[in-house]
């Protein structure tokens, strides 16, 4: 069969690809044309087994590129994976002593806040407020 | 061989300009004993003028007006299939051709096989022949085609017994995305490829 895909001539115009089909179709007419059909197919035949036969080689480079490509990705993974262990293991420090100022802190807003509730802050409090107090500390204590 | 008779399908939409060449070569076949009907998938009236001087021309030619189809009036053909009394099936593209002995090619393999297939040979603008071998003989090439949706065998030249035909569960479908890889006019069901066993012709 003679297959004339539209895909391959979109920008011919109808009556030109009338004119190619009609040469064909009087082309098979003669039995004669056989022996040239099947000459042009073998050719057909081989051109493709040759880009074929192409196609396969450089793909299989590429594959064999890649496999080698995949064990060095694979080291570098390994590496990777115990850089981020040692991080982690870091990070865990951190977080601990971090925690551990957290509790250092809280312990001394507990102390100031025992202070500040003391007798004797309370009454330091009060002597602030004295107007007297106030102005005999402000002589002493010039700005 | 002399009993045998064979259905061409060949549907159509929009080619009004090579329809009649390719019906030509349908009509020249050395093999006389067969019917063409040309399945029209939501034709111009430009398309039925010309199927009207065919339709003149010879009366193995029978001409089916169907509204466009949402696909590639795969439904049309199954029922076309279905009414005929053919043994066999062949189908032709609208702006393809049958070499003179096509269809007696196709008739003789299909004595001993269920699906037969042209190898696919496409022809370019400037006459350059480009060849998409493949092989259905092959179980290789079925999951090949199976597997990857992909599909190296046009509906053009292909040609299956009516028998193995009744015999699939489902016939002609229309494909559930319409477009995709496979560029023929249609695609069989899976079931309908893998059911055929299948045999390369001697020549396309």
């Amino acid at each position: 069969v003679i297959k004339a895909p539209s895909v391959w001539r979109r920008d011919d115009a109808p009556a030109a690809r009338r004119v190619s089909l009609e040469r064909w179709l009087r082309r098979i007419e003669r039995p004669e044309y056989v022996a040239e059909w099947n000459e042009l197919v073998t050719d057909a035949i081989r051109r493709s087994a040759v880009k074929n036969s192409m196609w396969t080689v450089r793909h299989e480079r590429t594959l064999r590129e890649l496999e080698a490509t995949v064990g060095q990705q694979a080291q570098q993974l390994e590496v990777l994976r115990s850089t981020q262990l040692a991080s982690a293991l870091e990070v865990e420090g951190l977080v601990q002593s971090l925690q551990r100022a957290d509790d250092r802190t809280a312990a001394a807003e507990a102390e100031l806040a025992a202070i500040m509730s003391s007798r004797t802050w309370r009454l330091r409090n009060t002597l602030v407020d004295v107007a007297l107090l106030r102005t005999l500390f402000a002589r002493r204590c010039p700005s | 061989m002399k009993s045998t008779r064979v259905l061409v399908i060949i549907p159509t939409h929009d080619h009004p300009w090579s329809l009649d060449l390719s019906v030509e070569s349908a009509l020249v076949q050395t093999f006389e004993n067969l019917d063409i009907v040309i399945i029209g998938d939501g034709v111009g009236d430009d398309t039925r003028d010309v199927v009207a001087g065919l339709l003149n021309r010879d009366d193995r030619i029978r001409f089916v007006d169907a509204p466009k189809s949402p696909s590639r009036s795969e439904r049309v053909r199954h029922d076309v299939i279905c009414s005929s009394d053919a043994d066999v099936v062949a189908y032709l593209g609208d702006d393809d051709l049958f070499f003179p002995d096509h269809v007696e090619s196709m008739a003789a393999l299909l004595d001993r096989y269920d699906f037969a297939h042209p190898v696919s040979v496409c022809v370019d603008g400037n006459d350059v022949l480009t060849a998409f071998p493949a092989d259905l003989s092959d179980p290789d090439c079925v999951e090949w085609h199976l597997q990857h949706g992909w599909n190296t065998i046009g509906l053009t030249g292909v040609a299956h017994s009516s028998e193995m035909y009744r015999r699939l569960p489902r016939g002609w479908t229309e494909p559930r995305t319409v477009g995709g890889p496979i560029t023929t006019s249609g695609r069989r069901s899976s079931r309908c490829q893998a059911s055929g066993s299948s045999a390369p012709t001697d020549r396309p």
